[in-house]
């Protein structure tokens, strides 16, 4: 067909329909100078390319090429290095204005201490010595008054830095303070994962989804938040996968996206199951792949909800060479058979509906029904009619979109933490699950459910460094400490709490300041002691009673990996440490051996900081199992390096093992060991039924649909309802990643310098606010200041404030404020740090707007 | 004499004035205007505009006496030339404060590009500025030998008072044949700066060098009118009545000219009903509405008022009527910049949206705290620095006319010429 | 040989990553951006556009189009504003004069000017003390003309080179370097196996302002989703 240079019209900004619209491939071939090379040519001799990888926690983990001439990082540009070249470039906008933060006004020169009150930020200027001095000596004195598990350690995602991150794992483990998991404590568990699949988390690679055709992306904006990868989801959309976005608001993503589907905030369940009792009314379903793969056909007690176990029925035992950690459950093909947990081996004639009568051992003659029954029953009520009512789409929408989703393979469901950070987060992604469960989609190219988010995900063994000489750990979920000890908890809570905190990495001050809680915290002196240590003076600096200045990642050397790709990469420094910044390892050394003379031996005292790192590199990577295996540090100083699977081509595809060779569920979620997750599900298979206690005590055996704030907000305050009738949704920008960069000067003339809070046109309307107006957020708790941007794509009461602003950008307010740290009992059912855990719940959270002068 | 002593004072001042804000503008940066990249000529620029076309429409009257005879005007030409000379002297000194690397201007005379418009407005400029200075020199030569006075005519010492004067009569007539098309020139030139630029819809009009040089004939007539009335004085008002209501009409008349164009300019812009036309009526209407007033009214009322024999009968109305145009057309050339700057050149449409007309923002060039960097409009109003720079050829037309009123004759009191 | 760029608006997703490396590379002071990306018709990036359901959201990127037929250069009254043997319009650095007619005319405002020393500029942000950003050395065509320096004189005008520093070497401008999406394609128009030739060709293009004559070497490729 012949395509010709369309003349357009005047002044058009024009979209012109392709006359085939496929467009071609994305990679250049020989063109005039298109190169994608490791090292760049050097021009001048003064300019020397050092090659690191840029590391917030953004999964991004980008290769970035540092500029270096007279002892500056003059600048910065791609690496772009992957072996394979669908992964080039990589990087954003970001992590090219890296300098301003290294450079810029805000970089800590030298360590602090307060010389005021505490929360006043008013320091004094002190020597390392002093510094450390001062705080070994404040640990060890609340220590021995409260107990080494007084004393909070907060990390951040181990995946941004395994030498330096490890080192702080080394020493709190040594000295037997309490670890915060990052992953749960930043809300991104996504708690369906252990309870459906038993593992910590699971996501496709990137590459992977050009092989999908049909993608359904509920409560993610891919486009902002995975920037380095945004152009796969395109590449597969001009492939002809079709890409449909559920979302209240119309996103950069929806825009791009096939079809925009604008649901009710937090009704994601709804919708899941909406059309999963389509898929089973219309027999759309996979009937060999749930019978072999899930728990549908196992047996369940109608009168009483629990699975029957094999033991318990009369003629059936349970075989012998089941680990503690599992169970052998029933069903039925005519008989009654025993399930091996750890064989995905069923007849595909097993029942998976009706009901029959089950003899036990105690010659009780129980009622059962295949969990794949109830489910039926219990999808029932969500008609299109209802579905439509509680989520809003037309229910003949909802009938097609079941029907394509079916019919197309391979499907891929991205979830994303703008879903599942709400109360009833589990819910959902135990609703969405059904999809491409239902339908075959797992373990195979292209197919499957993905959460991107957070840097969380432990890639290899890390044990011989993390944990020295296997001691025991303290892990409590930092959800705890804002909301104090339930009666329900499984961690241990420590005897009197937690009195200090020791941080790096982070901004809790801003960033987990929920209800104001840990400001209070502080100015009271709950917390007698916070150490920061931090490359900048962010607002939790200014919280600290002592200040350990740090330095960036190109000025340091470590090991980085992310769960988005599959390849492991060095940090290496391009210039020395800025001012009398030190790298993280070399503190910890420092104030080990000041807190016992024993512990410094764990942290090479022979060597400098950066020898010691690429130590400790050779002994993870010699250490570090399958994944690791033959990856050299000479190897990952060339470049970025692919990480070992199971799957051919080493390729990233989650449960490939389970579905292509059988492999009972859950596969290991490293650090821990299997039986510590496998206990999710007991069955060795996909669990769509929970038959725990409280599991069934709050109806939530199955995955249902329960409305936000009924149980979280409106508890704790029935006047909530009417007197706050807006979300707070705290999305995240291009501009930051969480608060890094929040003081970037590049980033903040890009957004007019001003946090901003969207708004819908007719709230907007409603309310009198006018873009531009200055708008107050509050709720009982806190009140936060914004600029009104009015955004028709915006639902209506919706107040989507993007996160990570410093408080001296929002008057001094922390915008986490707002929000409240509600845990959800079924989140304590089991306790594994960071991957069972209390997850925090971001957009559980009501407020109201009003222009700034209006009277209340 | 003491008229004319505090006259000089004043016009000193004015000049010190705005050097010292020059000087302050060059050690900061132009940063201290209140142009910015999406806003980038402004005051300066339109009193430049403005002195150019009072120069133009000084020697044209001048040039008009000697090549058409129009008798009523004879006693005025020295005034007409002396008031181009000083404005064009004025409207050249108002360009280099504009300039970002003033001391790069001589790159402009070693390598013109002669494409640019701007590069023929500075040939045309100079040229005009060693005419005017002829014209004024030719003209008071036999004034000169007669009471001994003068400079650069020690030439004349050796002549005949009966040769000096035949030979300013020569060249008056030869000086006038050229100076005309280049009185004329300097403001065609000067508008097709702007005429030539597609970009910027607002100039974009082959009606822009026509419309120029009617305003310059008004204007340039109204200073030539406000200087001999202040030189003659209201005493002799009437011996001169003659001229000065001659010098009305041809404000007057020009205007109904200037008026013609300017409908016309509007007819083009709005009837068609295309974005661009309507963002630009929308601008001098709505937005600008105020100031595109002035630039209206003020002048048509003086046109009005010099029609009538009131108005061009008393030394008061023409003082009063003339003021008020300057006013106008000061007004008048502020209104080239707001409506081409303000209608962004990239302006789309989106057709999805039903936008017909969106303005893609530009960068600024300065970061300040609370104020966006990246803007769709700018509300341009000169800073205290900008009126105080633009003092600079106030000063000098007062200096320069002052002066030279007061150290020789411009009218021909006791020598009829 | 003339240079040009191809922009593939289908795969931009308005990140701004390549107005940021422009502005990094090229040493550009606070407020001044060579590079801009905008959601044309949004009254704020990546807010939606339309109403009541019927919404889009595009993001355009705009720098200078190399026009060959360049209405700035024509008026430039010193010639600082030129066009190299590559098709690249560029600016002598030490001729221009600051008369700021080429901002008037250029129908994209795409030039930036120096209205302060960008040093002092710089400085009021608050940078470690002799730390300056951007490619550290100057550059000059063959003809000895400055084109690049890391900082440019106050009352000069400025913009795209097409990262002359770079290009000059063989390397990518920054902004091709730095997009993530490969939304960039940069290359010689007049080869016609270039990358940027064969799409111009074959993919229907969009240029802004055409109607100017101009004659932008920016060609846009259509935001085009598959037809279904």
């Amino acid at each position: 067909m012949e395509k010709k240079n369309l003349r357009l019209s005047r002044r058009q900004f024009l979209k012109v329909t392709a006359a085939t619209g496929i467009m071609a491939g994305t990679v250049g071939t020989a063109s005039f100078i298109r190169q994608t090379v490791a090292a760049p040519k050097q021009g001048d001799p003064n300019i020397n390319y050092v090659r690191t990888t840029c590391s917030p926690n953004c999964t991004g983990a980008c290769g970035m090429n540092a500029l270096v001439e007279d002892g500056q990082i003059k600048s910065i540009i791609q690496a772009a290095d992957y072996p394979e070249d669908d992964y080039n470039p990589r990087g954003c906008l970001k992590g090219l204005s890296m300098t301003n933060l290294i450079y810029g006004p805000d970089r800590l020169q030298k360590p602090l201490i307060l010389n005021g009150k505490p929360g006043s930020g008013d320091f004094k200027e002190a020597t390392w010595n002093e510094t450390l001095d001062y705080t070994a000596g404040r640990l060890k004195e609340i220590a021995d008054k409260y107990g080494p598990e007084s004393i909070g350690v907060l990390f951040q995602v181990g995946g941004t830095g395994y030498v330096q991150k490890g080192a702080v794992s080394r020493l709190a483990t040594l000295a037997g303070w309490t670890m915060h998991h990052a992953y749960d404590q930043n809300g991104d568990l996504p708690m369906f994962w252990p309870m459906t699949f038993g593992v910590q988390s699971e996501e496709l690679e990137p590459r992977e989804w050009n092989n999908s055709r049909y993608v359904m992306i509920f409560g993610s904006n891919i486009l902002a938040t995975r920037i380095p990868d945004a152009h796969f989801l395109l590449e597969a959309r001009n492939r002809g996968a079709k890409i449909s976005v559920f979302d209240p608001n119309f996103s950069p993503t929806a825009a791009k996206a096939d079809e925009w589907i604008p649901i009710k905030p937090s009704s994601d369940a709804a919708v899941a199951l909406g059309l999963a009792r389509v898929l089973i009314e219309e027999k759309l379903y996979d009937s060999d792949f749930i019978k072999t793969f899930t728990d549908l056909p196992l047996l369940i007690r109608v009168d009483n909800g629990k699975r029957i176990k094999a033991d318990e029925v009369k003629g059936l035992s349970k075989p012998s060479d089941i680990p503690g950690y599992r169970e052998a459950y029933v069903v039925f093909n005519g008989q009654l058979m025993a399930v091996h947990p750890e064989k995905l081996e069923l007849p595909l004639n097993v029942m998976i509906e009706g009901e029959l009568n089950v003899t036990l051992k105690t010659g009780e003659i129980a009622k059962a029904k295949p969990a794949f029954q109830l489910l039926k029953e219990s999808l029932a009520q969500y008609t299109p009619d209802e579905i439509e009512k509680l989520a809003g789409i037309p229910k003949d929408d909802l009938v097609r979109i079941a029907r394509e989703m079916a019919g197309i393979k391979p499907l891929h469901v991205i979830y994303g933490a703008g879903n599942y950070q709400w109360y009833h987060g589990d819910l959902k992604g135990r609703a969405l699950a059904l999809l491409p469960v239902l339908t075959g989609n797992i373990g195979k190219p292209g197919a499957g459910i993905s959460t991107y988010a957070g840097q969380y995900r432990i890639r290899f063994k890390v044990a011989e460094w993390w944990v020295p000489e296997g001691k025991k750990q303290n892990w409590l979920p930092f959800l705890y400490v804002l909301n104090g000890p339930t009666k329900t908890m499984k961690a241990k809570w420590p005897d009197h709490g937690i009195k200090a905190l020791i941080v790096g990495w982070g901004n809790p001050f801003d960033q987990h300041n929920m209800a104001n809680k840990l400001r209070e915290m502080v100015k009271k002196e709950d917390l007698e002691f916070v150490v920061t240590t931090d490359f900048q003076m962010t607002t939790t600096c200014q919280y600290s009673h002592a200040v350990l200045p740090a330095v960036s990642w190109y000025e340091k050397t470590d090991l980085v990996a992310t769960p988005v790709h599959p390849y492991l990469q060095l940090q290496q420094p391009a210039v020395d440490p800025l001012y009398e910044g030190k790298p993280e390892f070399w503190i910890i050394r420092e104030l080990a051996k000041r807190l016992n003379p024993d512990f410094e031996k764990y942290f090479y005292p022979d060597l400098q900081p950066n020898q010691a790192a690429e130590k400790v590199i050779e002994l993870l990577l010699k250490t570090g199992g399958p994944e690791v295996a033959d990856i050299t540090l000479e190897q990952l100083k060339n470049g970025p390096v692919r990480l070992k699977s199971e799957v051919p081509g080493g390729r990233q595809i989650p449960f490939y093992e389970q579905v292509q060779h059988k492999k009972p569920f859950p596969p290991v979620s490293l650090p821990a060991k299997l039986e510590q997750t496998a206990q999710f599900v007991k069955s060795g298979r996909i669990e769509f039924y929970k038959d725990e206690d409280l599991m069934l005590q709050v109806g939530e055996a199955l995955p249902v649909h329960k409305p936000p704030f009924e149980e979280s907000e409106y508890a704790l305050n029935p006047l909530a309802k009417d007197k706050y009738q807006f979300c707070y949704v705290t999305r995240n920008a291009i501009y930051r990643v969480h608060s890094t960069h929040s003081n970037n000067v590049w980033m903040n003339e890009l957004q007019e310098g001003k946090p901003s809070v969207w708004l819908s046109p007719e709230d907007g309307k409603e309310k009198g606010i006018k873009e531009g107006d200055e708008v107050e957020i509050y709720n009982d708790r806190g009140t936060l200041t914004a600029h009104a941007i009015i955004d028709p794509g915006v639902g209506r009461k919706q107040a989507v404030f993007e996160q990570g602003w410093w408080s001296r950008y929002l008057k001094g307010a922390s915008y986490n404020s707002l929000t409240y740290p509600f845990i959800k009992p079924t989140h304590e059912l089991y306790f594994v740090p960071g991957m069972w855990s209390p997850n925090t719940a971001w957009n559980e959270c009501l407020c109201d707007v009003r222009k700034v002068g209006d009277s209340l | 004499m003491k008229k004319s002593n505090f006259l000089l004072g004043l016009a000193g001042a004015l000049i010190l004035i705005s050097l010292i804000a020059w000087g302050y503008q060059v050690k900061n940066g132009l940063i201290v205007t209140n142009m910015r990249n999406s806003f980038s000529w402004g005051l300066y620029i339109a009193t430049f505009a403005f002195f150019v076309g009072v120069a133009a429409g000084g020697l044209i009257v001048s040039s008009s006496v000697y090549l058409f005879n129009i008798e009523k005007l004879k006693p005025f030409t020295r005034i007409a030339s002396l008031s181009a000379f000083a404005s064009i002297l004025g409207a050249g000194a108002m360009i280099f404060p504009d300039m970002g690397r003033v001391e790069r201007v001589w790159n402009i005379f070693v390598y013109p590009n002669f494409k640019s418009p701007l590069v023929w407005d500075v040939i045309v400029i100079s040229a005009y500025l060693l005419i005017t200075f002829l014209s004024v020199y030719v003209q008071l030569l036999p004034d000169w030998k007669n009471e001994g006075s003068g400079f650069l005519n020690g030439w004349t010492k050796a002549r005949s008072q009966a040769y000096v004067d035949a030979f300013s009569k020569k060249w008056s007539k030869r000086v006038a044949l050229v100076g005309l098309p280049v009185a004329i020139l300097i403001h065609t030139v000067t508008a097709l700066i702007f005429a030539t630029q597609e970009s910027r819809g607002w100039w974009n009009t082959a009606v822009l060098p026509p419309d120029f040089v009617s305003v310059a004939v008004a204007s340039g007539t109204a200073l030539v009118l406000v200087i001999a009335l202040i030189a003659v004085g209201k005493d002799q008002f009437d011996q001169y009545k003659g001229a000065f209501q001659t010098m009305a009409l041809i404000v007057a008349g020009s205007l109904v000219v200037h008026f013609f164009f300017v409908s016309v300019d509007l007819i083009i812009h709005g009837w068609s009903g295309n974005p661009e036309g309507e963002e630009i009526l929308s601008l001098i209407f709505g937005h600008y509405g105020y100031l595109y007033a002035t630039e209206l009214l003020l002048p048509a009322f003086t046109m009005i008022f010099f029609f009538t024999e009131k108005g061009k009968s008393s030394y008061k109305a023409l003082m009063i009527g003339s003021l008020l145009l300057f006013i106008g057309v000061f007004a008048h050339r502020l209104m080239l910049m707001y409506p081409a700057f303000n209608a962004f050149p990239l302006s789309l449409s989106i057709p999805g949206a039903e936008i017909e007309s969106w303005a893609y923002p530009v960068a600024i060039g300065q970061l300040q705290e609370g104020a966006p960097v990246f803007v769709n409009s700018w509300a341009y109003s000169p800073t205290l620095i900008e009126y105080a720079v633009a003092l600079l050829p106030f000063g000098l037309v007062l200096f320069v006319v002052t002066a030279a009123l007061k150290m020789y004759n411009f009218l021909p009191q006791k020598r009829g010429m | 040989m003339r240079l040009g760029m191809v922009i593939d608006l289908d795969r931009c997703i308005g990140c701004r990553s390549c107005a940021v490396a422009c502005k990094s590379h090229n040493a550009q002071p606070p407020g001044t951006w060579w590079n801009r990306v905008f959601t044309p018709g949004a009254s704020f990036h990546q807010a939606a556009v339309g109403k009541d359901g019927n919404l889009q959201m595009e993001s355009l990127p705009v720098s200078c189009q190399m026009c060959d037929n360049p209405a700035c250069q024509k008026v430039c009254p010193s010639g600082a504003t030129y066009t190299d043997e590559r098709g690249v319009v560029l600016i002598d650095y030490e001729r221009c004069i600051g008369c700021r007619y080429c901002i008037a005319a250029c129908p994209y405002g795409v030039r930036q000017y120096n209205w302060e020393d960008p040093k002092k500029a710089k400085a009021r942000v608050g940078y470690e003390k002799g730390y300056d950003y951007g490619y550290p050395a100057d550059f000059r065509d063959k003809d000895g003309k400055l084109v690049f320096t890391p900082n440019r004189p106050v009352g000069v005008v400025e913009k795209c080179t097409f990262c002359a520093q770079y290009t000059s070497r063989g390397e990518q401008p920054a902004c091709v370097q730095g997009c993530p999406g490969k939304v960039r394609i940069f290359g010689d128009l007049d080869d016609p196996s270039s990358e940027v030739s064969k799409l111009i060709r074959k993919r229907p293009t969009v240029r802004l302002k055409e109607e100017l004559g101009t004659s932008p070497k920016v060609f846009y490729l259509a935001p085009t989703k598959p037809i279904r």
